[in-house]
């Protein structure tokens, strides 16, 4: 972890320049035992659970890995354990909110709040569910779509995946956003639970 | 002839010429799917949105089953012939490993997939070491990740404490800073020592790696 804090930059860069890097520093930060003592620590101080860290600190994750990919301009001003952090405690604060617990005595003054991290857009019990479509969307085809549905320009997506140019990435991305339409109307549940 | 399809992103966003987006109009009229398609188009945006959070989501969950198989297959008593499987190839391994590098990455991301450091936020709350005791200082060193120190005053901590818990908690973050270091037989004995539910589950994970 002391060199991934010491080079925050290249940590983001590297997220941001395919699955290959982004699931190296995914491991990395999912395996550091620092982070995950001061994301437990948090969350048994704010009146969680042991149970909840594995919940909490995915969330976290994925939460933080959405936001450095979609924000390009993201500049993080704490070390990035205590950014981390501090979307861990962002998470559990929302959770806590959503089961109608008082949280106003929760934060205490030396809570670092970075803004508010990228909201997930998929429910944890809906990916179950979605299972059938990466099967379907094939591993090219996840990855142009994710891109482009993360704000990535065609030229960045063609640069990424290797496409030879950009109007090939733009051709690749219609196709799958085709298979994915047909996909949408074969399972109006999925539709119905984006909504 | 125009694929439509292509210019759906520009319709929707809304930057045809008036030309093209009445003859995308016009399109849609008389071709179903591609209606279907534009009145689809939020859901299949948001839909992709997603699919990174997927992505992160089966990421960590194929990492964490790594992990736990492995855990799994050394604690299965039921099936004895894993045992022997196991044993030949975890020889087979510390044979490998011993001669390629004993430390490799992955075998420490292994362990550390699962081990929980401990954290103590007011260990660090002081600028200097005076008035500490020696577990102060043994955690104020090792939340400053300067291990060896720790571990130098968490020694000294537990060959005099007598209180039996905060024994058990010294040797709880004298193993966590020895681990810290790799020192992994040293890790273990001395969590063996400490009660603490994170040392006793640690005792296993190393038992097994």
């Amino acid at each position: 972890m002391k060199e991934i804090q010491n080079n925050v930059e290249s940590l983001l860069g590297e997220i941001r320049s395919g699955k290959t890097g982004r699931d190296k520093i995914i491991t990395q930060l999912y395996s550091d035992g620092k982070l995950r003592g001061s994301i437990l620590s948090v969350i048994l101080k704010m009146g969680g659970s042991k149970e909840d860290f594995d919940d909490i600190f995915s969330i976290a994750l994925m939460q933080f890995v959405k936001t450095v990919m979609k924000r390009k301009d993201l500049v993080i001003n704490y070390d990035l354990n205590t950014y981390i952090t501090s979307i861990a405690k962002y998470t559990l604060l929302a959770q806590l909110k959503s089961k109608n617990k008082n949280t106003t005595q929760l934060v205490d003054a030396n809570t670092v709040m970075t803004e508010n991290p990228e909201n997930l857009v998929i429910k944890k019990d809906e990916m179950t569910l979605l299972h059938s479509l990466l099967e379907t969307l094939g591993k090219n085809c996840k990855e142009v779509l994710l891109l482009w549905g993360n704000g990535y320009k065609m030229r960045d997506i063609a640069d990424i995946i290797g496409y030879k140019s950009e109007e090939m990435a733009k051709k690749k991305k219609y196709q799958c956003f085709k298979t994915l339409l047909i996909y949408l109307e074969q399972n109006p549940e999925i539709k119905k639970s984006l909504r | 002839m125009i694929e439509y399809y292509e210019h759906i992103d520009d319709y929707i966003d809304g930057r045809l010429s008036s030309e093209a987006r009445q003859a995308f109009e016009d399109a849609m009229k008389t071709d179903a799917s591609l209606k279907l398609a534009v009145e689809n188009y939020m859901d299949a945006a948001k839909l992709s949105e997603g699919l990174l959070e997927m992505d992160i989501m089966e990421t960590i969950n194929n990492f964490k089953n790594k992990s736990q198989e492995k855990i799994d297959y050394s604690t299965s008593k039921s099936k004895k012939w894993l045992w022997f499987v196991l044993l030949a190839t975890v020889l087979a391994l510390s044979i490998f490993w011993y001669i390629n590098d004993k430390e490799s990455t992955l075998h420490q991301n292994q362990i550390l997939a699962t081990y929980i450091r401990p954290n103590d936020d007011d260990a660090t709350k002081s600028m200097d070491t005076i008035g500490m005791t020696t577990f102060q200082k043994g955690k104020y060193f090792f939340q400053l990740n300067r291990f060896e120190e720790s571990e130098e005053w968490l020694k000294k901590f537990v060959s005099t404490e007598k209180d039996k818990n905060l024994l058990s908690e010294g040797y709880y973050w004298l193993g966590a800073a020895q681990l810290e270091q790799w020192e992994l037989d040293d890790a273990e004995k001395a969590w063996s020592q400490s009660h603490e539910a994170e040392a006793v589950k640690n005792v296993k994970l190393l038992k097994h790696q």
